[in-house]
């Protein structure tokens, strides 16, 4: 028996997750939920086959679905999951978890009772240069890691911006929160937990929200990890991800395309994600988006929670809570969960 | 209902290094960029495919086509000689759009004009309440505004971009691929094509959906990069295709060098039609010439 799906959300991530879930052999996407009755009409026009309903939660009373997509704004993540929850569903939900620490420690706490199998879009992880760069890293590859520089720029806010995004009540913070966030949770897959956050941030052209902001996470063993990140940086006009990762034994440069190993002896390797790229089961906006389908699919099958489930997503929460309130108060903060 | 087998150009000269696209690196692409921001430089290169019998061009509609299409209708030789082959939309923008103002507010504005009074006015009118029963006339339109910049120009074919063709795929919407192909060959009189990065899965869709014979742009390289589910499931589905099949991609974003590429499209007996990326002057006759050497 195939696995139902509940698409909630049918914007930009949903239309793409609910392809790539269709596409798999287990799932299948048997309804969408959406609160605007245009986009609710425009679907059900091509997609006769599938369930369309405007609330989600009269998708989750009348349509037996054994797991959600949530890929709404994220200020409705949680009161969403939790709602899916109590009809024993499993979800996945886009990044990032919600616009509060609190919100998000809610959810974790209701899904652990359940024993649902959760699964947050953080799908920097999936990027085969960035899967295999943790692979050396924890094959000793470059020995002991002493110290990492990441940067995350995109080109997206180059002037003042309207919507959700831009409202701190409903975003829960600026580029650290909607952007940056892959990165933290990369530095988090990587390396574990910082005991120390300290930050700065910046707005540049947003009136609420951040534009910038400099991040040091300071880990057990001497490892300091400092990470830039910007909306704003106009000549990165796609999404740029970077880690520059130093080792007593070596360095691992790293970004979403390429990946570049020196050895103690000054030995160059050079590696890309054209060069890595093996077949995926379907591609449409690059295979870390397959991979991560895959992996939930795998997960609600066998019902273990893959690597990136909320109480991972909820590490990445209290990391992005601390560098807000390491940047207020302008002093370090320690991590404590 | 086009039957025949649908005839293009060999060599296709890609845009990507007009708009500094490049798939390896962020980097080279800008390099490229800066080497390409002059309209003369590109009517130079068109000039020397044409120069080197290839008359074939590939346009996304980047916001800055426009530059370039009036350029070519001011040349006698361009206007006649090039065809274009046209890839909508520009997913970019919408993308960008979509994220920056959500779904109904970019379809708004996309269909309704720019001003808030003109979505108001849009969406008042009967166009709303036939949208309701024929969304697939909204996209028709779609096609209608990326379309505008190659007035007057000779459009070969029209290709349903890679990512929106994939996600048809994806929800097995073949009236939507249907619907593409049936007024871009009406309207247009211009072969209604489609891109693709899983070939196997559209050329079994098209057939399902009797659809075509048409024509697929796909990757194919050696490395296999972005040919899925795997570079042999391609190689089998391309063997046996009804379809006319586009190479893209065949360097696999600069990781193969031009004549081990070119080599293996050469020894696929169904791969004789490609789009090739060029730079400069000697390198366009460089790669035209191992093109020729492969693919006769």
């Amino acid at each position: 028996m195939k696995k139902k799906i509940g698409l909630i959300g049918v914007g930009k991530m949903g239309i793409l997750h609910g392809a790539l879930f269709n596409r798999l052999p287990n799932v299948e996407v048997v309804a969408m939920a959406d609160t605007s009755p245009f986009v609710v009409k425009i679907f059900r026009s091509v997609l006769p086959s599938v369930a369309f309903y405007s609330s989600y939660e009269k998708m989750l009373e009348e349509k037996r679905v054994d797991a959600v997509i949530i890929s709404t704004p994220s200020f409705s993540h949680v009161p969403i999951a939790l709602r899916a929850i109590a009809h024993d569903v499993d979800v996945f939900i886009e990044k990032p978890l919600s616009h509060t620490l609190v919100s998000a420690k809610d959810l974790h706490a209701a899904a652990k009772q359940r024993q649902i199998i959760s699964m947050v879009g953080y799908c920097l992880r999936y990027i085969p240069t960035f899967a295999k760069a943790r692979e050396m890293v924890q094959n000793g590859a470059i020995g002991k890691v002493v110290r990492v520089e990441a940067d995350m720029f995109i080109s997206d806010v180059l002037a003042p911006q309207h919507g959700w995004r831009y409202d701190p009540q409903k975003s829960g913070g600026g580029v650290v929160m909607d952007f940056g966030v892959h990165m933290i949770d990369l530095l988090y897959w990587f390396f574990g937990r910082p005991e120390t956050v300290s930050a700065t941030t910046k707005k540049l052209f947003s009136e609420r929200v951040e534009d910038e902001a400099t991040i040091s996470f300071s880990f057990a063993n001497a490892l300091e990890a400092h990470m830039q990140t910007s909306w704003s940086s106009a000549e990165h006009r796609k999404s740029y991800s970077k880690m520059k990762i130093i080792g007593d034994a070596g360095e691992i440069i790293v970004t979403d395309q390429t990946l570049r190993i020196t050895d103690a002896h000054g030995h160059v390797t050079d590696d890309s994600y054209a060069h890595m790229y093996r077949g995926y089961y379907f591609d449409i906006g690059g295979p870390h988006y397959s991979v991560q389908a895959q992996r939930f699919a795998e997960a609600i099958e066998s019902r273990v929670n893959p690597e990136a489930d909320l109480e991972a997503a909820l590490v990445v929460q209290y990391l992005v809570d601390s560098i807000y309130r390491s940047a207020a108060t302008r002093a370090s903060v320690p991590l404590y969960l | 209902m086009i039957t025949e087998t649908p005839v293009i150009d060999k060599i296709i000269l890609g845009d990507n290094q007009f708009w500094g696209v490049n798939h390896l690196s962020q980097d080279k692409g800008k390099e490229t960029e800066k080497k390409f921001r002059s309209i003369e430089e590109i009517r130079s290169l068109l000039h020397t495919a044409l120069d080197n019998g290839v008359s074939g061009v590939m346009f996304s509609t980047h916001p800055m086509i426009y530059s370039i299409t009036d350029m070519m209708r001011a040349d006698a030789r361009l206007k006649e000689s090039m065809h274009i082959y046209v890839n909508v939309p520009y997913i970019v923008k919408y993308v960008r759009m979509a994220s920056e103002m959500g779904m109904l507010k970019s379809v708004q504005t996309v269909f309704g004009g720019q001003g808030i009074l003109g979505s108001a006015a849009f969406l008042a009118s009967s166009a709303y309440g036939a949208l309701t029963n024929d969304y697939l006339s909204l996209t028709n339109r779609l096609i209608d505004i990326e379309m505008n910049p190659f007035h007057d120009l000779k459009v070969k074919a029209i290709f349903l971009h890679n990512a929106l063709t994939d996600l048809a795929i994806g929800y097995g919407m073949s009236d939507v691929l249907r619907s593409f192909y049936d007024y871009v060959g009406n309207t247009y009189h211009a072969i209604p094509a489609f891109g693709t990065l899983n070939f196997p899965a559209l050329d079994e869709l098209l057939a399902q959906a009797n659809i075509g014979p048409t024509v697929i742009m796909t990757a194919v390289n050696k490395n296999g990069f972005l040919m899925n589910p795997s570079r042999q499931a391609c190689e089998k589905s391309i063997a046996t295709s009804k379809n006319v099949v586009l190479a893209m991609a065949t360097l696999a974003s600069g990781s193969l060098k031009p004549e081990e590429a070119y080599a293996y499209l050469g020894s696929l007996s169904r791969v004789d039609h490609v789009v090739v990326g060029v730079s400069t002057k000697e390198h366009a006759e460089q790669s035209f010439s191992t093109v020729r050497k492969y693919l006769v």
